[in-house]
């Protein structure tokens, strides 16, 4: 039996880059990529007991209360939004790109960021971490059904809102 | 030609930044100084906290307000008695009573209004759903009286032979099915206790 610290030592350093690939593709800088990742870990901490054994059961766990914590951290910015609308302070973009380049960057991310976390989670794993909808559902927790109809929905949401780009760059 | 995807995949922030190895040892450090607990604790959300907050009080409320009614009718065990109203004739007591509940009634009338009353529902026991099925049996369309301390409280149509439940729908008020309810239940319980 390890105690309760060594187990959080040993999930944090297991799980702990895949976790922050995820948080970072859900927010929008590195430091709010680095706090969600905290807070994630701070729930798992207060509650090392309730973490399944297990590997890919601790990585459900884990993503899924990092969804929720980006999610309760989303509404609250969305709050905040509807009350001074559209300010996009994407700050964090790398500078050399070149200038079209970042401007559609900007558009892809406040794109993102008007989907709800879920959604978002299940595009991100999808897109570019190449998972399958049955690994994602497991992952995210819900049906294979229910996560296609997050990527076909959430697919739409993203072509809507970047209709420009998708038509004339490049 | 542009799908999504690659647009995706272009705006990737973990393709074009690394992350910052101080930023990875202090989330680390600031993890690891928490006090690990082995708590089970479920992970809700806010959110799905307030929900259940909200439904939990309501269910407070309405059990507070149901025992604050069911305790200003409860006052004391009632006798209960069924008879034939045109004979006389006793066919139940309180020993006959196996259960008897409170049903929501719901009726539409002619311009479609849902209205709802409210009615008992009685289950015999087997003893007295024999008693019952045979004394309906000779006298449907006749008036069966159900008495509480020796007062009517309603006189429902046999509307049918009648054995092991019975559902007086009478068209009650929530007060008086449960007065009833209670009345039932209550004289039941004092004549077990008196046995």
């Amino acid at each position: 039996m390890s105690s309760p610290t060594e187990r959080l030592s040993l999930i944090f350093d297991t799980h702990e880059d895949k976790l922050y690939r995820l948080a970072r593709r859900l927010t929008r800088s590195a430091e709010e990529a680095e706090d969600l990742l905290q807070d994630t870990f701070v729930k798992a901490a207060g509650a090392l007991g309730s973490i399944p054994d297990g590997t890919p059961k601790e990585e459900a766990w884990l993503v899924r209360v990092l969804i929720n914590t980006q999610r309760d951290h989303w509404r609250k910015a969305t709050v905040r939004k509807r009350a001074a609308p559209i300010a996009p302070a994407l700050t964090a973009l790398p500078a050399s790109t070149a200038e079209t380049a970042l401007i559609a960057k900007r558009a892809v991310w406040a794109a993102l960021d008007t989907l709800t976390p879920r959604r978002r989670a299940i595009l991100v794993l999808s897109e570019l971490e190449g998972l399958a909808p049955d690994a994602i559902a497991s992952l995210v927790g819900g049906t294979v059904v229910t996560v296609r109809w997050h990527l076909s929905i959430g697919r739409r949401e993203l072509r809507c809102a970047l209709a420009s780009h998708l038509g004339e760059k490049r | 030609m542009t799908t999504l995807s690659t647009i995706l995949r272009d705006a990737d922030p973990t393709a074009h930044e690394t992350r910052s190895p101080q930023a990875r040892a202090l989330t680390r450090a600031r993890v690891m100084s928490l006090p690990a607990s082995a708590n089970t604790q479920r992970a809700f959300s806010r959110r799905q906290a307030f929900a259940m907050a909200a439904v939990l009080g309501a269910i407070a409320v309405g059990a507070g307000v149901f025992g604050w009614r069911q305790a200003s009718v409860d006052v004391a065990a009632m006798r209960f008695e069924a008879r034939l109203a045109e004979s006389n004739e006793t066919i139940l007591a309180n020993r006959d009573i196996q259960t008897a509940r409170m049903v929501t009634l719901h009726d539409r009338d002619r311009s479609g209004n849902t209205s709802s009353t409210f009615g008992v529902e009685l289950t015999f026991t087997s003893e007295g759903a024999e008693k019952m099925r045979r004394a309906t049996e000779e006298h449907i369309g006749e008036h069966l009286q159900l008495m509480i301390d020796g007062e009517v409280v309603m006189a429902p149509l046999i509307r049918g032979a009648i054995s092991s439940s019975a559902m007086l729908s009478g068209n009650y008020t929530w007060e008086q099915a449960s007065r009833i309810v209670d009345g039932l239940l209550k004289g039941k319980l004092e004549l077990r206790n008196d046995k």
